[in-house]
């Protein structure tokens, strides 16, 4: 049987890649729970005060509405795909 | 006689030594290395925010022999405040929340001291002050240590020539918002009414 790769299956597959890449790159930022922190801080210790200060330096880490936002996205793309499906005419 | 007299005038000397000693210094707390730092905490059920703030300046005067007559007042510049998302920090320093341009600066000025406790160069003591936040000026009493580290002044500008004291402050506290009128009862699902801060700063005082 020859495969077709129809509009919904391209869907299906965007929905997929979404819903893994925004799960992902939550996971592999640390999971954080608060929202999306684009600078991060580093503590440093001054020797001769003994003062713990805060160093700030551009970084991400993803926020919770990062695998929020892509399953919102995955979700819109499910329903577009089963219409895409039911349009489909009959073979 | 002699002897006497010269008792008189070692006694003398001992006195105005002690007393040049004992002279309360005055440290300023502008820091050009950008060490003194204040970070804050807000944990709420969905949200816990935390951030620091780094524009500090004031002075506070310290006698190491009597420490419970310390005076001082610190300020904090709000738009050194800041949190990791800049759209929170843009919302922290809006008109909604802290009005940075509006209130420009959170200043705590220090009336006295008590339950004063001194262990070798380091003082401890809950300090009664003024605090004054978006406009809003409370009384409060705060747990502070003061460490005062004497001729540490040239090791922390690298400049071995420059003669001078140094005193490092600690305090960790708590406020509550709805004080001070920040969003009284408002998003307290993701903004703590409870705000801990951690305040550590240093401050010097040259010699000569």
């Amino acid at each position: 049987m020859p495969f077709s790769w129809s509009l919904a299956n391209t869907l299906r597959a965007a929905e997929l890649v979404l819903l893994l890449g925004g799960l992902g790159v939550w996971v592999a930022t640390g999971a954080h729970l608060g929202l999306t922190q684009t600078s991060l801080v580093t503590m440093k210790r001054d020797e001769v005060t003994g003062i713990d200060y805060p160093e700030r330096r551009p970084g991400f880490v993803a926020g919770i509405e990062v695998p929020l936002g892509t399953a919102a996205g995955a979700i819109l793309f499910a329903l577009l795909s089963l219409a895409a499906e039911r349009r489909r005419p009959a073979p | 006689m002699k002897t006497h007299l010269l008792t008189r005038t070692s006694l003398l000397v001992a006195a105005l030594g002690l007393s040049v000693q004992a002279a309360p210094l005055t440290f300023d707390f502008k820091d050009p290395k950008g060490v003194n730092n204040v970070q804050f905490t807000l944990d709420a059920p969905l949200e816990s925010i935390t951030g620091t703030g780094t524009g500090i300046t004031g002075s506070v005067t310290f006698d190491p022999a009597q420490p419970a007559a310390t005076k001082g007042k610190i300020t904090l510049d709000t738009k050194s405040l800041t949190v990791g998302n800049p759209m929170m920090a843009d919302h922290l320093r809006g008109e909604n929340w802290l009005d940075v341009a509006k209130h420009p600066a959170i200043t705590f000025e220090a009336v006295s001291l008590s339950n004063v406790r001194a262990q070798g160069n380091v003082v401890t003591a809950d300090v009664a002050g003024k605090l004054t936040l978006k406009g809003v000026t409370k009384d409060l009493k705060v747990p502070v240590s003061f460490t005062h580290l004497p001729d540490k002044l040239g090791a922390r500008v690298n400049d071995p020539k420059v003669k001078g004291d140094l005193l490092v402050l600690r305090a960790n506290f708590s406020i509550n918002r709805a004080d001070f009128g920040i969003q009284a009862g408002k998003n307290t699902d993701k903004v703590a009414e409870a705000i801990q801060l951690s305040l550590s700063i240093a401050g010097a005082a040259p010699k000569g």
